[in-house]
């Protein structure tokens, strides 16, 4: 996580906690017999510290995945060469332990050789 | 960064480390490293997830001595009681066996455990897996038909058994078991392009079974765009459905120029892939080379 993000994290989060300290105060302070709305600082407060709260984490967070499936899938296929259903191609619990030592021991033959 | 941490991105970055000798290899080299590092005595689940990892890739490189002190932590920290140690045990004791006298013991051992308790689904599978080693492929398909009749919604088990149907060449039951497993796992794109793969061995003339072959392709691409096997099959069976002039008029839904369409399609997506593989472009390189390498020809040959 950046600096600035961080900062803005920061600020945004003041910001909001001060509007709904401003409004809490607000409420208590101003007499029932003569009600006024809310004034306009404490609201564009609130407005402007929650939009910049939610843009900071949503922007700051670069682990986001794509949400199609197809892309998602074909993603992990070109990246790390195995999809979320590739334990049903390896199949661990049928694992043929005598071949792979075999394929292997046939490995290190042909890198000797090369 | 910590060995754990190095080891947890390094499986990360390749989650099938079992599929080749070099990829076995490289999982095992950090054995050692680990067993004597401070990180192998941590008491967390990430810790026991790179035991077993560390212990299967061990066991595929015959390095036996890091093995055994794997399995030996193990053992202590859960028991032998354990099905999921038992079937790790079992496993290691397969990969001593020097002689097919040996590999009978462990089956016999195998089938006491199962008389105990038969529910031990762990040890059931390796009970098959050996079955299939020693070549006795009929009971290992009795044995397998017998694990899906109590336990039908075990992806793995259907797959395992498509396979081996396969290899005695009953295609049509290879193609019923790995319908199974998609109706368990409707978004597995690979198992539509194995059944695709299925349909074009079993039949390559029939107009019908090509179809269906092109329909599975198709779906496996749909599930994920670059998945390279599914495009590797969509090519080459529409390639044959055009070169053969099979009598595709009239079948529903698939008619010459779609299937046209679908070559193309199919022929310049191999071609992007085996580009991209081949420059080593960042976020291009979990292809296996040598299905880039038959994916270039394939696309040359129809040049």
């Amino acid at each position: 996580m950046g600096l600035l993000s961080n900062t803005l994290l920061l600020l945004s989060t003041l910001l909001l906690t001060h509007s709904c300290y401003s409004a809490h105060e607000h409420t208590t302070t101003t007499s029932r017999l003569t009600p006024t709305s809310l004034p306009l600082d404490i609201l564009l407060e609130t407005i402007i510290g929650a939009s910049l709260l939610c843009a900071t984490i949503v922007l700051s967070n670069n682990q986001l995945r794509p949400i199609a499936h197809r892309v998602w899938a074909g993603k992990l296929e070109r990246e790390v060469g195995a999809g979320p259903w590739g334990q049903l191609d390896e199949r661990v619990g049928f694992l043929n332990i005598r071949t792979k030592r075999a394929d292997f021991a046939e490995f290190v033959k042909a890198e000797g050789r090369s | 960064m910590s060995l754990l941490k190095q080891i947890l991105d390094h499986l990360q970055k390749h989650p099938q480390p079992l599929k080749t000798p070099a990829s076995s290899f490289q999982l095992a080299r950090f054995a050692p490293a680990f067993l004597q590092s401070s990180d192998s005595h941590k008491d967390t689940q990430e810790t026991w997830l790179v035991y077993e990892q560390l212990l299967l890739a061990c066991l595929c490189v015959e390095d036996d001595v890091s093995a055994s002190k794997l399995l030996h932590t193990l053992e202590q920290r859960f028991g032998s009681q354990r099905s999921r140690i038992q079937a790790l045990k079992g496993l290691y004791d397969e990969a001593q066996a020097t002689d097919d006298r040996e590999l009978v013991e462990v089956l016999r051992w195998y089938e006491k455990l199962l008389q105990e308790d038969p529910t031990n689904l762990a040890i059931e599978k390796r009970r098959i897996a050996l079955l299939t080693s020693l070549n006795r492929r009929t009971d290992a398909i009795a044995a397998l038909v017998n694990l899906l009749s109590h336990s039908p919604t075990d992806a793995e088990a259907w797959a395992q058994l498509a396979e081996l149907y396969r290899q005695q060449g009953l295609y049509q039951q290879s193609i019923y078991s790995l319908e199974e497993v998609i109706l368990i796992t409707p978004n597995a794109y690979n198992i539509f392009a194995r059944l695709g793969e299925t349909y074009y061995i079993a039949s390559p003339n029939d107009p019908e079974q090509l179809a269906d072959a092109v329909r599975h392709f198709c779906r496996a691409v749909e599930l994920c765009e670059w998945y390279l096997r599914g495009w590797y099959g969509l090519r080459l069976v529409t390639g044959r459905i055009l070169k053969e002039g099979q009598g595709m008029k009239g079948k529903e839904g698939l008619d010459r120029a779609k299937t046209e369409r679908l070559y193309h399609v199919a022929g310049e997506r191999l071609k992007t892939i085996v580009r991209r593989a081949k420059k080593g472009d960042k976020g291009w390189t979990g292809f296996d080379k040598g299905e880039v390498l038959a994916a270039e020809q394939l696309v040359k040959e129809g040049e």
